[in-house]
C-alpha cells in the first residue's frame, strides 16, 4: 500500500513500459497522431484530385501524367494521363491512353521545369473509382478520425464527469434520476440512436461530433459515479466536510484528482469507440459527406466495386482496425497499470 | 456548557426482509444525552459496534440524525455553527484522512484560505506555525502524506483541525493505529494543546488504558446507549454498571475472570434485546438462564447516583 502510493504515477508508468501490448498500442496511436499532424507533408498526392483515366488502379500502380494549369478560378491544375510525350521547342506532343495524339503549347503546362508538369506518381495503395490516390486519402482521413475521436470523447468526458459526480456525490434522487437515464440510454442500441440524431440534422462532421458525444457519456458517467462513491467515503473527504469546505471545492480539489485513473482509461477507450462510430455513420452516409476522405465513407464508396477493386475498401478498413486496436491496447495497458486491483481480479 | 447533546438518535435503514416490507432499523445511537464543558475531555468507550464513532459523526453532521438536538454554545440553530468548523474531527487512520494528491501544506492552507482565517500573505506563516504547534518541522509542508510516518500524519491531522481554531475536537480512535510509544506522544500533544488553547475533546476509543490518561470524565456506550457516565477516577476505581465492570476486567489482566460477561456476543442494534439491552450478557441479571424480570422487560433509565455519576441499571 505504502509502496504503491509512494510512486503511484511513476510506478504505473514503469508498468506501462513493460506491457508489450500497451507499447504497441501507444506506438500505433503516436504514429497516427504524427500522420494526422503532418498529413499535407506526408501525403504523396492531393486527396481530392481526380485523375479520371486512372480509375480503380491496383496497389503499386505507376502513373504517367502531364499537369496542365487549368483556370485557377474554377479549379487547380488539370491532370492528364499519357502514354508518352515529346517536346518540340514551344509545343508538346503527347499520346493519351486512347492512343490519340494531342499537341499543346508549353505555356499551358503548369510550372517551368519538366519536373513541375510531368509526373510519374506511384499509387502505393491504388486508386478509387474517381482516380484518387487511396494512400493520400487514408492519410488525410486520419485527421478526421482523430478529430472525431478526441472531440466526441471530450464531449462525453465532460457530460459523463459532470453527471457522474453529481450522481455519486449527492446520491438520493439525483443519483436515481441520472442512473435511470443512463439505463434508458444503454437500453437503446447506440448506433440506432446515432442514426436518429444525425438524420435529424443536416449531415456534417460537427453533428457527428456532438451525436457521438451525447450517445457515449453514460458509460463515462457510470465509471465516474462508481469511483466517486468509493472516494467520498474516504476519511479525507469526511475531514474536508467537517472543516466546512463547500461541496464544489471538495469535488474539484479532493474527489476528482483521486478519480483520475479510471477516467483516463475510459477516455482512451472512448476514443476508439468514437472513431468506430464515426466510421459506421460515414459508411451509411450520415457522417462525413463526399468528397471528404473519411475512412468509413471510403469503405462505402468501395463496397460497390468489391469484386473488381477490393483495395478501395480493404485499406481504409485496415486503417480503422489498426487505429481502434491501438487505442484499445493502450487503454487496456493503462487500466492494468493504473488500477492494479482490477488486474488481479480479472487475470 | 460548550456542547449539549440531548436525546440524540441515529437510525440506519437495514436489511429488508421482504421486497415490499419496511427495512428494519439499525439503532446505532438510541437516545444519547451528553454534555461537554469548555476545556474538558469526555472519554467515550465501548466495544466495536456500540455506536461510538456514529455518535461523533452525528455531532458534526457526517451522518444524519434521526432525532434529538445538538446545541453548541447556546446556538440551537445548527446551521449557525456547523459550517464554521468550530467542532473538528480527527480520524483513526491518519493516512486515509489526508488527501494523497495534496501536499500537507496545501491541505492546511486550503482551509485557512477558504475560511479567511488569516490574511493571504500570512497563510504560509500560519501553516508553519501550526506545524510547530504539533511539533513538526515547518520544512515538511511541501511533502505528500505518504512521505510521513503514522505518528507524523496524525500530527498533521491535528494541525489541520487546529487551523480553524476549533473549540471542540472529536478524536475518533486517534491513537488506535499507532505504536504504543507514539500513542503516548500524541496523547501528550493533545493534553498540551488543551492546556494552551482550552480545547475540549470528545475522545472516542475502545482502549480504556488510553482513555484514562486523557479523559476527565468517561461515558460508557453499549448498543447505542449510555450505560454509565462519571468522573474518570470514580469510574476507574469503582465501576458500577456490570458492563463497565466487565469492560474493565477485560482491560486489566490482573483482574481477569473475576467479573466477566456471560457471552461475548454484542447485542444487535437492528434487533436489540427487550428491557435492558445488556441483560442477556449480564452476570447480575442472568442467574443460570433465568433473567431477573425487570431487567428483561423494562428499559433502565440513566439515573444519577452521586455527584454527576449516572448509571442505567435496575440492580444498582
Amino acid at each position: 500500500m505504502n509502496h504503491f502510493l509512494q510512486n503511484q504515477w511513476s510506478a504505473s508508468l514503469q508498468q506501462l513500459k513493460q506491457d508489450k501490448g500497451a507499447m504497441v498500442g501507444l506506438s500505433l496511436v503516436l504514429l497516427l497522431l504524427f500522420i494526422g499532424f503532418f498529413a499535407p507533408w506526408l501525403a504523396p498526392m492531393d486527396p481530392y484530385v481526380q485523375i479520371l483515366e486512372y480509375q480503380k488502379k491496383p496497389a503499386g500502380f505507376k502513373g504517367n501524367i502531364l499537369v496542365f494549369s487549368g483556370n485557377p478560378n474554377i479549379q487547380g491544375d488539370n491532370f492528364v494521363a499519357i502514354q508518352s510525350f515529346k517536346t518540340l521547342e514551344d509545343s508538346i506532343h503527347y499520346v493519351d491512353l486512347l492512343d490519340r495524339t494531342f499537341t499543346a503549347h508549353i505555356h499551358e503546362l503548369s510550372g517551368e521545369n519538366e519536373t513541375d508538369w510531368h509526373k510519374t506518381p506511384r499509387f502505393w495503395l491504388g486508386t478509387d473509382n474517381f482516380g484518387r490516390d487511396i494512400l493520400s486519402r487514408i492519410i488525410f482521413g486520419a485527421r478526421i478520425s482523430l478529430k472525431v475521436g478526441f472531440i466526441a470523447s471530450t464531449i462525453s468526458l465532460m457530460l459523463g464527469v459532470l453527471l457522474g459526480v453529481l450522481s455519486g456525490y449527492y446520491g438520493r434522487w439525483v443519483d436515481t434520476l441520472v442512473m435511470r437515464f443512463t439505463d434508458i440510454m444503454f437500453g437503446f442500441p447506440a448506433l440506432l440512436f446515432l442514426i436518429g440524431i444525425t438524420a435529424a440534422f443536416e449531415p456534417s462532421l460537427t453533428v457527428v461530433f456532438f451525436a457521438i458525444g451525447f450517445v457515449s457519456w453514460p458509460s463515462m458517467a457510470r465509471v465516474v459515479r462508481g469511483q466517486v462513491l468509493s472516494v467520498k467515503k474516504q476519511e479525507y473527504i469526511l475531514a474536508a466536510r467537517v472543516l466546512g469546505l463547500p461541496d464544489w471545492r471538495i469535488i474539484v480539489r479532493h474527489i476528482l484528482p483521486n478519480c483520475l485513473a479510471p477516467i483516463i482509461v475510459a477516455y482512451t477507450m472512448g476514443i476508439a469507440g468514437a472513431i468506430m462510430a464515426e466510421a459506421s455513420l460515414s459508411f451509411i452516409g450520415l457522417g462525413a459527406q463526399p468528397p471528404t476522405p473519411s475512412w468509413g465513407a471510403m469503405i462505402n464508396y468501395g463496397k460497390d466495386f468489391l469484386r473488381v477493386a477490393p483495395w478501395m475498401s480493404v485499406y481504409p478498413g485496415l486503417a480503422i482496425a489498426l487505429t481502434v486496436l491501438g487505442f484499445n491496447l493502450l487503454g487496456d495497458g493503462l487500466r492494468d497499470a493504473l488500477d492494479p486491483k482490477m488486474k488481479q481480479e480479472f487475470r | 456548557m460548550l456542547l449539549n447533546v440531548r436525546d440524540l438518535k441515529t437510525y440506519f435503514p437495514g436489511r429488508k426482509q421482504y421486497l415490499f416490507s419496511k427495512p428494519e432499523q439499525i439503532k446505532a445511537i438510541d437516545g444519547v444525552t451528553i454534555s461537554i464543558e469548555e476545556g474538558e475531555t469526555l472519554g467515550l468507550v465501548g466495544e466495536s459496534g456500540s455506536g461510538k464513532s456514529t455518535l461523533g459523526k452525528a455531532i458534526v453532521n457526517l451522518v444524519t440524525k434521526t432525532g434529538g438536538t445538538v446545541t453548541f454554545k447556546d446556538f440551537t440553530d445548527e446551521k449557525r455553527w456547523s459550517n464554521s468548523g468550530k467542532i473538528q474531527m480527527i480520524f483513526q487512520d491518519p493516512l486515509a484522512s489526508l488527501n494523497p494528491r495534496m501536499t500537507v501544506g496545501n491541505a492546511i492552507s486550503e482551509v485557512l484560505k477558504y475560511h479567511r482565517i488569516v490574511p493571504k500573505y500570512k497563510i504560509m506563516l500560519r501553516v508553519k506555525a501550526l506545524f510547530r504547534m504539533v511539533e513538526l518541522s515547518p520544512d515538511l509542508i511541501f511533502n505528500y502524506p505518504h512521505q510521513f510516518s503514522g505518528g507524523q500524519r496524525q500530527r498533521i491531522g491535528i494541525a489541520r483541525a487546529l487551523a480553524v481554531n476549533p473549540e471542540l475536537i472529536i478524536c475518533d480512535e486517534v491513537v488506535s493505529a499507532l505504536d504504543v510509544s507514539v500513542q503516548a506522544q500524541i496523547i501528550n500533544l493533545l493534553k498540551r494543546l488543551q492546556v494552551d488553547q482550552g480545547i475540549a475533546y470528545l475522545f472516542i476509543s475502545h482502549d480504556l488504558a488510553v482513555v484514562r490518561q486523557i479523559a476527565h470524565r468517561i461515558a460508557v456506550l453499549y448498543c447505542g446507549r449510555i450505560v454509565e457516565i462519571g468522573r474518570t477516577d470514580e469510574i476507574i476505581s469503582s465501576p458500577m454498571h456490570p458492563y463497565t465492570q466487565a469492560l474493565f476486567s477485560v482491560a486489566s489482566e490482573s483482574n481477569s475472570g473475576s467479573m466477566s460477561m456471560i457471552s461475548t456476543e454484542v447485542a444487535n442494534p437492528a434487533n436489540p434485546p427487550d428491557g435492558c439491552h445488556f441483560h442477556p450478557r449480564c452476570p447480575i441479571a442472568n442467574n443460570s438462564g433465568n433473567f431477573i424480570e425487570a431487567c428483561a422487560s423494562i428499559d433502565p433509565d440513566l439515573n444519577e447516583k452521586s455527584g454527576g455519576r449516572m448509571v442505567a441499571c435496575h440492580q444498582i
